[in-house]
């Protein structure tokens, strides 16, 4: 997901996104904390776990708005006419040719990522071989571990179990 | 030219979508030929104002210097962008420095082909205004040349651009939700719903500019568990807990494995659905849980869901936004290796 934002954002904003991303996260998990206030009692935890539910079905409720990605419809059918109805209301144009050539820019993308696609296996070897690179994969690596080894999941996880000890 | 003129009504937009130094010279030279006037008069103004900036002058429309600037350390030549504003650098140096701001694009995969047709096209039309100042053009070739490479350009940036629209918010929405399901990131908010000063009249915003918008961040599942470890049956052991709590994070590879396979052949749609039919199935085994076991078995079928959807919605939305994004194949392997990273 970060991943995501970090190809999208621009550079002058990475930093801020990133940030944004990880404060949203725990302020999610505050929200789910503050749901239990009211119903972490004996006879309303099932409420808690209900909302999951809930939201699961109200997805499920609007997913007639939910658009195929046309992308895929192109894949498996270059003249598929539902992926131009899509990419029409998705992209809000109004001409045929517009459309055309829009869907030439998705089978031109397709086909150079086949080109490019290389075995994830064989990137990771690449980096390893690399000195520089290596030392940026390492660092990376070692950062990502010592975030999980720091026990900050175990705050998530159990600190009322913690907190009840004391 | 009709095109031109419709392309040239935008020209706030792209000038505000587009910072870079690169699009406000393109601007400069937009301007008067939008307006009908003599546009090389506007770029011999640059240039004089650059050339008597590094102590030289200009006569007939040619450029003489008093004397060569001179800089310790620094090249003699030097290049005069097409802003008008001088530098010391050669016209190598100049481009590398302007692909070094861009350089944060430029290394992520999918957007180096971005990066490098928009410079393509940006050269080609900087060489053909230079040859255009030189030459001894009739107005009519002079006007088909700077609309041939404009219109190069603007075909850059149109492709670039993108476009906010009901049914594209509604399926980022929904697909969003299951976001705030797993407890990941809604961050994918971030992509479409730019907050734009400058909206054309199709209400084109910037591919770059407002992917700002901020996240709405929820991590329900994944705190879920927290607070109620005392109260949901009462008396179960710590074993039993901790398996309820930590099968949640079993369930996410299995759940990304599949959902990879399932979003090439289902469809993202389709995949989709399914995995919020499995978040409604858990969602609904979780509250009516007669014992802690069906709560364990819920808890993985979530997991399971979660991990699906950390590779699906990615895939989704990013075909939703651009096609020079990537596909199943990578998102699938970046998201696994975070579900891992985050078990272990």
């Amino acid at each position: 997901m970060l991943y995501h934002v970090g190809e999208l954002a621009p550079p002058t904003l990475r930093g801020l996104l990133g940030t944004i991303t990880q404060f949203g996260l725990v302020v999610g998990i505050l929200a789910a904390d503050l749901v239990a206030f009211p119903f972490a009692t004996e006879s309303g935890w099932r409420y808690l776990f209900a909302v999951t539910a809930c939201i699961a079905f109200g997805q499920l409720l609007m997913s007639p708005f939910l658009l195929e990605s046309p992308r895929w419809l192109l894949g498996r059918d270059p003249n598929s006419l539902k992926a131009r109805y899509i990419i029409k209301r998705l992209r809000g144009l109004r001409y045929d040719h517009e459309v055309e050539t829009e869907i030439g820019h998705f089978v031109m993308g397709a086909a150079a990522q086949q080109q490019e696609s290389t075995s994830q296996l064989d990137v990771l070897k690449e980096m390893w071989a690399n000195p520089k690179t290596r030392a940026l994969l390492l660092s990376s690596l070692f950062l990502q571990m010592a975030q999980q080894f720091s026990g900050i999941n175990a705050v998530f996880y159990y600190s009322t179990s913690f907190f009840e000890g004391v | 030219m009709i095109k031109l003129a419709t392309y040239i009504s935008t020209t706030p937009l792209i000038l505000y979508r587009n910072d870079a130094s690169c699009c406000w010279r393109f601007i400069q030279y937009q301007v008067p030929l939008g307006g009908g006037a003599d546009y090389t008069h506007l770029s011999r103004q640059g240039r004089a104002a650059s050339i008597s900036a590094l102590g030289g002058t200009q006569s007939m429309g040619r450029f003489s210097f008093r004397e060569p600037p001179k800089v310790k350390g620094l090249p003699k030549s030097y290049s005069v962008s097409a802003d008008g504003s001088p530098s010391m650098l050669t016209a190598t140096q100049l481009g590398r420095q302007e692909l070094y701001k861009e350089v944060p694009f430029a290394a992520v995969f999918g957007l180096q082909r971005s990066v490098r047709d928009m410079s393509m096209a940006f050269a080609m039309s900087a060489a053909e205004l230079d040859v255009m100042d030189q030459k001894d053009l009739t107005d009519e070739e002079r006007s088909n040349r700077m609309s041939r490479s404009s219109l190069m350009i603007l075909d850059e940036l149109e492709f670039d651009a993108n476009v906010v629209t009901m049914p594209l918010v509604f399926a980022v929405l929904i697909a969003g939700l299951s976001q705030f399901l797993v407890g990941y990131v809604l961050t994918k908010f971030l992509v479409f719903f730019g907050i734009s000063p400058f909206f054309g009249k199709e209400s084109r915003s910037s591919s770059l500019i407002p992917h700002f918008v901020l996240a709405l961040t929820f991590r329900y599942n994944t705190g879920v568990m927290n607070a109620p470890s005392s109260v949901v049956f009462p008396g179960h052991s710590t074993l039993a807990w901790s398996l309820a709590v930590s099968s949640f994070a079993v369930g996410g590879p299995f759940g990304a494995l599949v959902g990879g396979r399932m979003a090439d052949s289902r469809g993202r749609r389709g995949a989709l659905l399914i995995d919020t039919w499995l978040f409604l199935v858990g969602g609904i085994l979780q509250t009516c849980a007669p014992d802690m076991m069906t709560i364990i078995v819920a808890r993985f079928i979530i997991g399971f869901a979660s991990g699906f959807s950390s590779v699906v919605v990615p895939v989704l939305l990013g075909e939703f936004a651009c096609h020079r994004l990537l596909g199943a194949d990578r998102a699938d392997i970046i998201a696994l290796s975070h579900t891992f990273c985050c078990i272990m």
